[in-house]
């Protein structure tokens, strides 16, 4: 069998999905038509002489490459200007990162003078715990209590407001981490978020998109948290980037599937991650479901 | 007019029929023919070997309720055909394309693929459209019934290209699964 056998009996199939599908091309029918007027054009051209019509025909097409051109260079500006602001967010955590002295994996006790610094704030040492802590033990800032008495009180209120961060509601988790994760929706796409996250709460993010796991690895304080993660390729998404497109079925599952909605995955430097979703369904569903394993997170239905 | 009146027409053996089928369809036909074979000329005589293919089988057909299914699949058959009979050089690239794109629902022994017929071939496919979704039925068929771009199709259905050409590939690979399993293919 030949493949133009198969595309002619394509043509043959039953007339009531060819009516389905006819119908969206009434979207595009003032292109196809366009194209039809512009053989109709060529055809008066030859047979009239006439040069309006050409003309015409000329005219719309410059305007469509116009337009086009427009659309790409505003896409362009947009992409642009998110790729500075993601660089001014990144450097500014770098500072902020290395004023405070950040650590990925020093142990865990830390100085009391460290914490007395951020006494009742969820200050950038808060995320350098949380990365601690993540390293092999449950995340919570009760771990206070193992620590100098004098900075028990400052902890208490680190873990009050960490729980409330750990609660279904999304805005307030997003809040709760600091440096603060910015979400803001890239230009020209329903289901792009692009999620800014500072410096300070450095995961490496590597997606196995075949069995729906997620690993984290740890990086440096100076590298993005999360990592570009393009719809289409496997390869080369750990791209130095500080921005990833996560996508997954209807199930739930993680994975390179461009057939439904993106979401993001923000992951706080605690073994919870911040799941941010442009379905509400999504991070109360899975949130919970989230394992911490040996430094990665595997997603269980 | 409505496509009633004009496959009355038809059956009348008026002229005004083919007329009528022009001015409602002649676009449409003239477009999925021009969309295949990129060629104003071949399109052209598509067309009017469409309305020529209507005029003899009209009676005894009566594609009262698909009218332009009928002529759609009549004018791609005739297109197609125009091409089969080519030179491959004389090909037009959606020609190719698509058939390059289709040739991956197919694999190994042609022999034993050739013992398809194409109403076998049908049925399997109509099987198949219908355990699609809505949205990846239309997008199949607004590729490899309409010829539509893959950027077109993407802005129809307001979804990237990228997620359009994912899709179709799924629904290739898919329609592949089909066929093994009905073990026309090794």
């Amino acid at each position: 069998m030949k493949s133009d056998e198969l595309l002619k009996a394509i043509g043959n199939v039953d007339a009531k999905y060819i009516n389905e599908a006819d119908k969206y091309s009434e979207t595009n029918s003032s292109e196809s038509s366009e194209s039809n007027n512009n053989i109709s054009d060529i055809t008066d051209a030859k047979t009239h002489k006439s040069a309006k019509k050409p003309v015409k025909k000329k005219t719309m097409t410059t305007f469509s490459q116009v337009y086009r051109a427009v659309l790409s260079m505003a896409a362009a500006v947009a992409l642009i200007f998110i790729f500075v602001s993601a660089l001014n967010i990144y450097k500014k955590n770098n500072s902020t990162a290395s004023s405070t002295d950040v650590a990925l994996d020093t142990g865990t006790t830390e100085d009391a003078s460290d914490e007395s610094t951020t006494d009742g704030s969820a200050g950038t040492n808060d995320s350098s715990k949380s990365i601690d802590n993540s390293l092999g033990e449950e995340f919570s800032l009760d771990t206070a209590s193992n620590e100098d008495n004098a900075t028990t009180e400052s902890s208490t209120e680190d873990a009050a407001s960490t729980d409330s961060a750990n609660s279904d509601d999304l805005d307030k988790q997003l809040s709760a981490s600091n440096p603060k994760a910015t979400v803001t929706t890239v230009a020209g796409s329903d289901y792009s978020f692009s999620v800014e996250v500072p410096s300070g709460l450095a995961y490496y993010n590597t997606l196995d998109a075949d069995n729906g796991s997620i690993k984290i690895n740890y990086l440096s304080t100076n590298d993005p948290a999360i990592i570009l993660y393009p719809d289409d390729s496997k390869e080369d998404y750990l791209q130095d980037g500080n921005v990833v497109y996560i996508t997954y079925n209807k199930d739930g599952d993680i994975k390179n599937d461009t057939e439904q909605a993106y979401d993001y995955i923000i992951f706080n430097g605690a073994n919870k991650g911040l799941i941010a979703t442009n379905r509400s369904d999504w991070s109360e569903k899975y949130a919970s479901e989230l394992e911490h394993v040996y430094g990665s997170l595997k997603l269980s239905k | 007019m409505e496509d009633t009146e004009i496959v009355d027409l038809y059956l009348k053996r008026d002229e005004h029929a083919i007329k009528e089928t022009s001015v409602k369809y002649g676009v449409k036909l003239r477009s999925l023919s021009f969309r295949l074979s990129g060629s104003k000329d071949i399109s052209e005589e598509c067309e009017n070997d469409t309305y020529m293919k209507a005029w003899e089988t009209i009676p005894p057909q009566e594609p009262r309720d698909y009218l332009f299914p009928y002529l759609g699949r009549i004018i791609r058959n005739l297109t197609i055909d125009y091409f089969r009979k080519e030179n491959a050089m004389k090909r037009s690239h959606t020609y190719v394309e698509l058939s390059d794109e289709l040739s991956e629902c197919l694999s190994g022994n042609t022999d034993v693929e050739s013992d398809i017929t194409t109403e076998e071939l049908t049925e399997i496919i109509n099987d198949f459209l219908g355990s699609l979704s809505n949205e990846q039925r239309n997008i199949f068929l607004r590729r490899y019934y309409f010829f539509d771009r893959v950027s077109d199709i993407a802005k129809e259905f307001s979804i990237s290209e990228s997620k359009t050409k994912t899709m179709l590939f799924r629904i290739r690979e898919k329609l592949k699964d089909t066929l093994l399993k009905e073990g026309y293919t090794v």
